[in-house]
């Protein structure tokens, strides 16, 4: 069995609303309407070579 | 990301390479060339100047053959009182001989010029 | 052997820098590997450099370059909560072994006293604004400049020959004060004086001279060629070192004696390819004879 895809948190790009979206969702802030919106930043550490 | 070579490897020598191989002149008696691996002009041409200043040495020159081939090759000719082998080996303890001179006499120097909190 | 140190103190003397970034939390206007660049180029004291080892040379710690041998681990952790920008600087950067930290924080701590300390803030790295925050792990490792300028412990290096000035005291007795005078000033730095009793034209600083040929020039045009010869001494050399702070300038100099000294006992001919030349000319011997 598939684990059930986790619902992904997403900030809207006009009011900055938190919104949660599972695949096969409208793409749409649920406050304000807005249709564009941004994927948050990752939670794991990142490596880099400082060069 | 590119196609560049990694920045190290102009310096770190490959495992399993010699760091210098001699290969004696077919033609020429008491000739022959030093291919030293990761090196440049730094070594290439202190050695160089060190040689012109045997007299058993004919010739003496080096060439970096590319840019991005990281080695030098050393060419020696001497007269038959020594050998390329020998003139190379007297060189390196010549130099070495000097830069330890060198280094205990700045050693010294700086000793006596120190003051507190300098930089 | 002047243009080798000159090449070693520029690009083979070690110091430390930072070489790998993790980051944790970073909600700044500049992007991750941006923050890591500007990390990598901090100077930091160096004079652990030369006993340290090489991460890539390193076997206490399998290849990650991780342990107390070759690396400096450095913490970094700010967040802004007020409406006043906070600046993230170098003296925000927590070092695991206090030999190693920015050099402006090791040289603001050797100068308590008298000291203006809101003169210097350290390094700027981001700015925060209210509700930023940046969070990180930096590790530090010994390099050459050869590899990354970073690395670099000399900011300039020049050297010249030592000037042999040599004055035609006959020729310059011959001249009037106002000559003299006029000859002195025609250097653009300050290498001749006049002693004012004897009016003796003296050379106060041979090192100021530029090789810029103005004061032959001059006496040519003043009639006089051959007043004074000057040359370059070709086994005595005058260096400029500018150091970035990581090491001593008088330290970078020993270093590159010592740097110079293992390359040559590196390019020394190993005993095997000795051994086989020695086999390969008795064998040349053979053929000749034979």
């Amino acid at each position: 069995m598939d684990a059930q895809p986790e619902p992904v948190s997403y900030i809207c790009g006009d009011c900055g609303m938190e919104n949660t979206l599972k695949p096969g969702d409208v793409i749409q802030c649920r406050e304000c309407g807005y249709r564009i919106l941004y994927k948050k930043r990752t939670r794991r550490i990142v490596q880099y070579e400082a060069r | 990301m590119t196609n560049a070579p990694q920045r190290y490897e102009r310096f770190v020598l490959p495992e399993g390479t010699k760091k210098v191989s001699y290969e004696r002149d077919t033609k020429i008696i008491n000739a022959a060339s030093f291919v030293i691996e990761r090196e440049d002009h730094t070594v290439g041409n202190v050695v160089r100047m060190q040689l012109h200043r045997d007299a058993n040495v004919l010739f003496a020159g080096y060439k970096l053959p590319h840019p991005l081939q990281y080695k030098i090759i050393v060419r020696i000719h001497t007269t038959s009182q020594s050998s390329p082998m020998q003139a190379y080996n007297q060189a390196i303890n010549d130099l070495d001989k000097e830069l330890n001179h060198l280094k205990s006499a700045f050693e010294a120097q700086v000793e006596m010029m120190k003051q507190p909190g300098d930089y | 052997m002047a243009n080798a140190l000159r090449r070693i103190m520029l690009s083979e003397v070690p110091t430390i820098a930072i070489d790998l970034v993790e980051i944790e939390v970073n909600s700044t206007v500049l992007n991750d590997e941006f923050i890591a660049h500007r990390l990598g180029l901090i100077p930091l004291v160096s004079d652990r450099a030369m006993d340290m080892r090489f991460s890539r040379d390193c076997d206490a710690c399998d290849g990650d370059g991780q342990c107390v041998h070759c690396s400096v681990e450095f913490q970094l952790s700010v967040r802004c909560d007020e409406d006043q920008t906070v600046d993230v600087t170098s003296a925000d950067l927590i070092s695991s072994d206090p030999m190693v930290v920015p050099v402006d924080v090791a040289l603001a701590a050797a100068r308590t006293e008298g000291f203006d300390s809101a003169e210097n803030k350290g390094i700027i790295i981001v700015k925060l604004r209210r509700g930023q925050e940046l969070r990180l792990r930096a590790i530090a490792r010994k390099g050459i400049g050869k590899d990354h300028a970073k690395w670099s412990p000399a900011a300039t290096v020049t050297y010249m020959y030592e000037p042999d000035i040599y004055i035609n005291e006959d020729m310059m007795g011959s001249l009037t004060l106002e000559e003299k005078i006029s000859w002195v000033e025609s250097s653009p730095t300050k290498v001749f004086d006049i002693d004012p009793d004897t009016h003796q034209v003296k050379v106060v600083d041979a090192e100021a001279y530029t090789y810029d040929d103005e004061v032959i020039k001059k006496a040519e045009a003043m009639g006089k060629p051959g007043l004074v010869e000057i040359t370059g001494r070709e086994d005595s050399f005058i260096f400029t070192v500018e150091s970035t702070g990581a090491v001593k300038a008088s330290q970078i100099v020993i270093n590159a004696i010592e740097v110079l000294k293992q390359k040559l006992d590196a390019v020394r001919l190993s005993e095997d390819t000795v051994e086989a030349d020695e086999q390969f000319g008795e064998l040349g011997a053979h053929m000749r004879g034979g």
